[in-house]
């Protein structure tokens, strides 16, 4: 199946380096999540650093777990590790939670992202805000109210860190927005939602912070939970002479086992690279309309493709499967 | 010999007079001035409701009845939901229920739920307001809750049944019946209760009403009473209590569904022994208590069991000698509690020992009472108590009371995961109360007037709260209660013939403030208590002609603090009408008679009017009959 994905992107005109975290590095089993019981008080993918607190006498935690569960039906915390989306971020399976609890929670940059700017990653609900957001439950007001016209929403808020100051900019998602005059515009999030974070400029650390327009003098009753996946940090020199424009790369197969078809329209030649997907080199080349690369020598595993046309940079994500007895 | 059956006999019936009142109009009386000092509240007037008493509103729910007390304000979830009392400004946690003088309160939660409670339990049910931890230890800071069980020696036989339905598919099955002689009784008691509780309340302008769904209950209470009177001097008593309750969580008003359901489970055992010495008396009990609680919700997939099981040994001496009289005696506790959110199954032992004295000449008491706690090997400081009353004219008394007060944490306070804090300090303070009462009658005319002032200061306040840098919420002693206010009670009744009118007035003025600002939850300093109403005003109206009487009651709740949003004010009425033949009857209740939409915790909507319709009837044969 032929892909065409358009993204938005920004480069760097004097290096390119990016690395992704999508937290497929944890080999999670079927249906399981990791929150800090087994003694890590971190989570480690790509070029970030996700703390963790977990409290061992009532397995309760706070920060970041990670989770491939799949469960969008089951309200409540009982179902407290599962996105609503049921999977991660472009049909990846791995993703990670936040538990903010009223408290602001925070995402390091470690190795050669740590004071580069983030460009950008996906977010959504988890299951038990969704749940609660759009059926109320015993703490927590299903949004809109009794009437449906209450203004509510779920805010959250991105902050950059850059040695040890807090930016007052901001970006700001709205997990759910029921302020709409027109009550059928009102919405939950429900799929993942790109957030281009390249404004905030160079950080060593994002900041989240849930608000919500349902609180008591406990905080906030809404469950301080959202879900974020597929982060992508600039690694060594960037945000100079950046550029934001748009380049056309259709891959296919993806899957794929022994070859990768490249096709553009660009007219003039676009040269790529392949890194495994923490960001180790495995090669390069160049192609004018298309190219057939082959997967031979490539285990099994997640890749990304990174394109340059013009000083314009491109990445696409893509897979390599092998037949069993490979 | 003689003295002593007349005291044996005064002390089995004494309880029973209140029930034996024929004013209209239930208004207190001073109780129990022979009995044990301990649970009697001195000269001082006290409201009883004795469940024995042919009149409608005695076949309700405790808190029905308790109501009309303006210093006392219900915090009910709902129709057959959790309900518990706050009693002049005062936490539930503040007043201590009492079963046969055995504390019913959970050790785990530190409250009873009375919504679970028939009135009927118990031949008596009392209110005592005020400190009296000196004398009945944790918990007894505003007020106690006394449920006797009595004997009644002059019945051979009887047996009353009570059959009633109302609206929202309610229905309530009561059975009692005695069977004994002048020294053998036997009581059993059947209660069942069901309710659907699908009523509808208000939403908004332009919006249907709302059914309530998911409220379903059903109640079960089980209760066997033994007395056996050992010659003239010493009374036998064993208590069995099994009750099981299962009722659904209805959602809120801003949550679509609800599945989730609670079973109450439980088994309750006592056995009593009484003496009358020369002197005075000597009594002992021993209660085990064992008791579930369990929420589950289908829909979380959540499944939350916990059980505590408590032995409770009591034992008191009281001596008199002229206008002097002590009191000493001692309780331990043994409380055992398990919970998949403790980590271990935590264990209490609680030894208290107190003396207490009382110099009564003709028209003055003077009660001063000590008391001292071990509490898992470690002291609670002395608890004094003192009381004074005078009879400054006739019909008129004023005292004064003063009292140290505390309550130990709760179980879940101590040992929650997360946030349970075994360092917790018990909450204590002082509280000091000045009143007058005054009696009236002249002609047809009889009421009486009761005025009261308080204050109490509660340190070391107990709150669930976040400290800074922590992600979770802690059990915490943070800040500082104090408490004052007033009630006054003016009740009068007027007979003519057979015609009998009552008038009740009840006000109680309740300022319960925060004197430290908390950060999480944010509490400012001098902030009202959440669900505490400054004002409350209750008025009671009865009417008896004949075989008929009325009773109106008519309750004014200012407004309150939420802990998501202030409640406003409202006011409802209930209205009982009573027709009797002789000793049975039929009777019809309206709860809620104008209708009102009112919310008493936020997004928990109350029932609108709500109709009961009964009948009572049975016989008995006494002493005195041969039949009824």
């Amino acid at each position: 199946m032929k892909l065409t994905l358009i993204l938005l992107l920004t480069c760097s005109l004097t290096a390119f380096s990016q690395t992704l975290a999508d937290f497929e590095n944890f080999d999670l089993a079927p249906e399981t999540f990791l929150n800090g019981s087994d003694g890590n008080d971190n989570f480690t993918s790509g070029n970030v650093l996700l703390p963790n607190e977990y409290d061992l006498g009532s397995d309760s935690w706070f920060g970041w777990s990670i989770s491939n569960t799949t469960d969008t039906e089951t309200p409540g915390f009982t179902n407290q590790y599962s996105a609503i989306t049921g999977g991660g971020a472009e049909s990846t399976e791995t993703y990670a939670v936040s538990y903010t609890a009223d408290t602001p929670v925070t995402l390091d940059l470690i190795g050669a992202a740590q004071g580069e700017a983030v460009r950008g990653f996906y977010v959504t609900n988890s299951t038990y805000a969704y749940r609660s957001m759009l059926d109320g439950d015993s703490f927590a007001k299903r949004f809109g109210g009794v009437t449906g016209n209450d203004a509510d929403f779920f805010l959250l808020t991105v902050r950059k860190i850059l040695n040890g100051i807090i930016s007052e900019e901001s970006i700001e998602i709205y997990l759910a927005d029921y302020r709409f005059a027109d009550n059928a515009q009102d919405y939950i999030l429900t799929d993942w939602q790109y957030v281009d974070v390249r404004d905030l400029g160079e950080a060593d650390a994002l900041q989240f912070t849930l608000t919500s327009t349902d609180n008591g003098v406990f905080g906030m009753n809404t469950p301080a939970y959202f879900c974020l996946d597929e982060l992508l940090t600039s690694d060594g020199i960037s945000g100079v002479g950046e550029l934001s424009r748009e380049i056309s790369v259709s891959i296919f197969p993806n899957p794929a086992s022994d070859y990768l078809h490249l096709q553009t329209e660009s007219p003039a030649a676009v040269s790529y690279r392949i890194f495994a997907v923490h960001g180790t080199y495995i090669s390069q080349g160049e192609f004018l309309h298309s190219v057939d690369i082959s997967l031979q020598t490539l285990p099994a595993g997640q890749y990304f493709l990174q394109f340059e046309n013009e000083d314009v940079f491109d990445y696409r994500r893509f897979s390599v499967v092998k037949a069993e007895g490979y | 010999m003689q003295i002593i059956r007349k005291l044996l006999f005064f002390l089995c019936l004494s309880h029973l007079l209140p029930a034996q009142t024929d004013t209209l109009i239930e208004l207190p009386v001073v109780l129990f001035e022979k009995s044990p000092i301990r649970s009697s509240d001195g000269s001082r007037r006290q409201q009883t409701y004795p469940a024995d008493s042919l009149r409608p509103n005695n076949y309700a729910a405790l808190p029905e009845r308790l109501a009309a007390d303006a210093g006392i304000y219900f915090k009910s979830y709902g129709a057959g939901s959790l309900t518990t009392a706050s009693v002049r400004g005062g936490a539930a946690e503040h007043t201590l229920v009492l079963w046969n003088g055995l504390p019913l309160t959970s050790p785990m939660l530190g409250q009873l739920d009375l919504s679970l409670l028939p009135l009927g339990v118990a031949e008596n049910a009392r209110l005592q307001k005020g400190g009296n931890s000196a004398l009945w230890g944790s918990g007894a800071i505003t007020g106690l809750i006394f449920l006797d069980n009595r004997p009644d020696f002059s019945q051979k036989l009887s047996v009353r049944t009570l059959t009633e339905f109302g609206s929202f598919e309610h229905r309530q099955q009561q059975f009692k019946a005695r069977v004994g002689n002048e020294k053998f009784q036997s009581v059993s008691k059947v209660f069942y209760t069901e309710a659907d509780n699908d009523f509808s309340y208000f939403v908004a302008d332009n919006l249907p009403r709302r059914v309530q769904t998911n409220a379903a209950l059903q109640q079960k209470n089980y209760l066997q009473d033994f007395y056996w009177k050992a010659g003239d001097r010493d009374l036998f008593s064993v208590h069995l209590w099994r009750q099981k309750s299962e009722r659904q969580i209805p959602p809120t008003t801003v949550q679509n569904t609800s599945v989730a359901k609670q079973e109450d489970d439980a088994m309750r055992a006592s056995a009593g022994w009484r003496r009358i010495t020369k002197s005075g008396l000597m009594q002992g009990k021993i209660g085990w208590f064992d008791e579930q609680l369990n929420y589950f919700d289908e829909a979380i997939l959540l499944d939350s069991r916990s059980k505590f099981q408590t032995l409770t040994a009591d034992f008191t001496t009281q001596f008199a000698r002229q206008n002097h009289t002590v009191q000493i005696g001692g309780t331990h506790i043994y409380t055992r509690a398990e919970s998949v959110n403790y980590a271990d199954v935590p264990e209490e032992n609680k030894t208290g020992i107190f003396a207490s004295y009382q110099y009564r000449p003709s028209d003055f008491m003077l009660q001063i009472s000590l008391r001292e706690e071990l509490v898992n090997g470690s002291f609670i400081p002395v608890t004094p108590a003192a009381h004074v009353h005078y009879n400054a004219a006739k019909g008129l008394g004023v005292g004064v009371k003063v009292s140290r007060d505390y309550r130990l944490p709760t179980f879940n306070a101590r040992y929650w995961r997360p946030g349970g804090n075994p360092d917790l300090l018990p909450e204590s303070g002082w509280s000091q109360e000045i009143y007058a009462d005054a009696d009236f009658e002249r002609g047809a005319f009889s009421g009486l007037l009761q005025v009261s002032l308080f204050h109490r200061v509660l340190n070391n306040r107990m709150l669930w709260g976040r400290k800074e840098g922590e992600n979770f919420f802690s059990a915490q002693n943070l800040t500082r209660v104090r408490s004052r206010g007033a009630e006054a009670e003016l009740g009068t009744n007027y007979r003519r013939n057979a015609m009998k009118i009552g008038l009740k007035l009840n006000y109680a003025y309740t300022r319960s403030v925060n004197e430290v600002a908390v950060l999480n939850p944010e509490i400012d300093a001098g902030a009202q208590l959440f669900y505490v109403p400054q004002h409350r005003f209750t008025s009671t109206f009865g009417f008896d002609f004949k075989s008929i009487n009325l009773i109106y009651r008519h309750f004014f709740n200012g407004k309150t603090t939420g802990i998501i949003e202030d409640l406003p004010a409202f006011q409802t009425a209930d209205l009982a009408v009573q027709y009797c033949f002789k000793k049975d009857a039929i009777f019809v209740k309206i709860d809620n008679l104008w209708d009102a939409d009112f919310f008493v915790i936020e997004r928990r909507p109350q029932p609108g009017r709500t109709l009961r319709v009964g009948v009572t009837f049975g016989f008995e044969r006494n002493d005195s009959d041969n039949s009824n």
